[in-house]
């Protein structure tokens, strides 16, 4: 039955049943008057005032009918809005993660029990687009590779080619380097599809946190020479978590070539990795020129790079943090990109502590 | 060295045909899994290139098989599919060498080498070039007579070099070595390395030893 018809229904059954009292009542008072004139003649008509008897008549038959309509109605209002509260709740929980589990349905054909039916497909549709979009890039980046790699070969026989003129080698060293460019960047997106699609390795083995973060000051010390970056490890703890050793190291570099990227000369990168109960937290801060307010929130998005009169000079791909991130998650853990005082970025890595 | 290639891709085949034939390797082809296993195992080959995903019969099941039946010619597989995944099970099937495309043909060749190298000469203990000396296990390195110290890291990455006997290394050969990365780690460490290394082994001697070679990765050679 619709919700409509539900109330429909509830109202006239309380006004028919308060009608009913209603023209009972007064049938009795008009007996009990006519009897009493009957017997008494018009003095003991007389005595009955018609103003009580209107007003007896609208407490007993119209009262329990006004109860009715309020407590009843607003218990079936109740009712009826419940599956909305269902809804919305269902509504507030609904992630690009969980479009595959449909919304429970009351089933008894109401607008509301099609409503769900209906925001259900709507799901289903919105996943299903979702999943063709994943699979698209993963597909992509699956069949670039095979002819990179024929491009890049016949690049290379090219070059090793000793009747190739050697005004045009400098041509074909650019289009190798472009090459590896592109390699690099599908790659990257392969990496992020299979992410999207939950199907990065979930993390096997205990990883000594505190190895890779000193192998990555070792790292940074040289990357970051040629701009006399100072660079300092505040805490070093000793940290085990559970993850993926390859995965993490990745996840570090990212961090720290970061740092360095998008830091100036005589700047500073400074680490420090700390455990708790809970958490293992790896933080990493640089002087440098801050992402503008506007992108701060944008910082994990792909392909996004700080602003034109910065990025100019930076290279990357602009995929590294959102990898990154992908590479958290998957290990449970966060990643939290802040500006402090001093126009510093700071990047904070929060994974759950391994035993 | 008579290499057998599996491979359905015809462009790709002709590539790594070409490529092999022009370093003096003798090329033998076929295009799916089924005539590759029968060829493999009814001739005498020096190595295999197996692509994975082959019409027929796939590129795993092509090594499983060969292995099953006792062959141990190394083989090199090649995919377009996921890298880490696809290299353990690659490797478990019983493959020797995983390379996921897209590859630079001086990467596959480079491995190609080393796998045929295993199969015949021991590694040397000292590797030489000029007045350069490395020793594979103290990691102790002279130039002229004169001791250098060389990082971990370093040493790694000129026992890389020299183990290349002159031939290009990938930027990405050398991550896989030095760091061990199975990953494009997005970052110019193995120039800054590079550098490192030049500025130790190469400053105040003649000839110079280590070379760029632009879009392709670095060689440690007399002349270019």
């Amino acid at each position: 039955m619709t919700l409509r018809r539900r109330i429909l229904f509830y109202y006239a059954a309380t006004l028919s049943v308060s009608l009913v009292i209603v023209a009972f009542w007064s049938w009795f008072e008009f007996n009990e008057q006519r009897d009493a004139a009957l017997r008494g003649g018009a003095e003991a008509a007389l005595k009955h005032n018609p103003l009580v008897e209107t007003v007896e008549i609208i407490l007993l038959g119209g009262l329990p009918a006004l109860l009715l309509g309020i407590i009843g109605g607003s218990l079936l209002m109740r009712r009826a809005l419940r599956p909305i509260e269902e809804l919305t709740e269902a509504l507030e929980k609904t992630t690009a993660s969980n479009l595959a589990e449909p919304v429970a349905r009351s089933g008894n054909g109401d607008e509301l029990d099609r409503m769900s039916a209906v925001f259900n497909g709507m799901k289903e549709r919105l996943g299903t687009s979702f999943t063709q979009a994943r699979e698209f890039t993963l597909h992509a980046s699956h069949e670039l590779k095979t002819p990179l790699t024929i491009l890049h070969g016949t690049l290379e026989q090219m070059m090793g080619d000793t009747t190739t003129p050697t005004a045009h080698r400098e041509r074909i060293t650019s289009m190798l380097e472009e090459v590896q460019r592109l390699s690099s960047i599908v790659g990257q997106l392969a990496f992020l599809a299979k992410a999207d699609a939950g199907l990065l390795e979930t993390p096997h083995g205990t990883v000594a946190l505190h190895d890779l973060v000193r192998d990555l000051v070792e790292d940074l010390t040289l990357l970051s020479a040629a701009q006399n970056i100072s660079i300092t490890l505040d805490a070093c703890q000793s940290t085990h978590v559970n993850g993926d050793r390859m995965r993490l190291r990745q996840l570090l570099l990212i961090l720290g070539d970061n740092a360095v990227k998008h830091n100036h000369k005589y700047g500073s990168i400074t680490l420090a990795l700390h455990q708790d109960e809970a958490h293992v937290t790896f933080r990493i801060t640089n002087t440098g020129p801050a992402l503008p307010p506007d992108l701060r929130s944008r910082v994990f998005e792909r392909f996004l790079r700080g602003d034109a009169s910065h990025s100019s000079t930076v290279e990357g791909s602009g995929l590294g943090l959102s990898i990154a991130e992908s590479i958290a998650k998957s290990h449970r853990g966060t990643l939290v990109f802040e500006v402090i005082e001093g126009d510093r970025t700071q990047l904070t890595l929060s994974l759950p502590s391994g035993h | 060295m008579h290499v057998l290639i599996v491979e359905d891709d015809p462009k790709t085949a002709a590539l790594l045909t070409s490529a092999l034939r022009q370093e003096e390797f003798e090329v033998s082809l076929v295009a799916d899994g089924e005539s590759g296993l029968q060829r493999a195992l009814g001739e005498v080959f020096d190595a295999l290139l197996v692509d994975i995903m082959l019409p027929k019969r796939n590129g795993l099941s092509l090594v499983r098989e060969l292995r099953h039946q006792g062959r141990t010619t190394p083989v090199i597989m090649l995919s377009a599919r996921g890298e880490v995944e696809q290299r353990v099970e690659g490797l478990n099937a019983g493959a020797d060498d995983y390379l996921p495309k897209p590859f630079a043909m001086s990467e596959l060749l480079a491995r190609l080498r080393s796998l045929l190298r295993r199969n015949v000469v021991h590694k040397a203990a000292v590797l030489a070039l000029a007045d350069l000396t490395y020793d594979v296990g103290t990691r102790e390195t002279r130039r002229a007579g004169k001791r250098i110290e060389l990082s971990s890291r370093e040493s790694l990455l000129l026992e890389c070099l020299l183990r290349a006997e002159g031939r290009v290394v990938s930027r990405r050969d050398i991550i896989v070595s030095v760091w061990e990365y199975d990953f494009d780690p997005g970052t110019n460490l193995v120039d800054v390395y590079v550098r490192r290394l030049r500025e130790k082994i190469d400053r105040d001697h003649t000839p110079t030893l280590i070379q760029t070679v632009r879009g392709l990765g670095y060689a440690l050679r007399l002349q270019p």
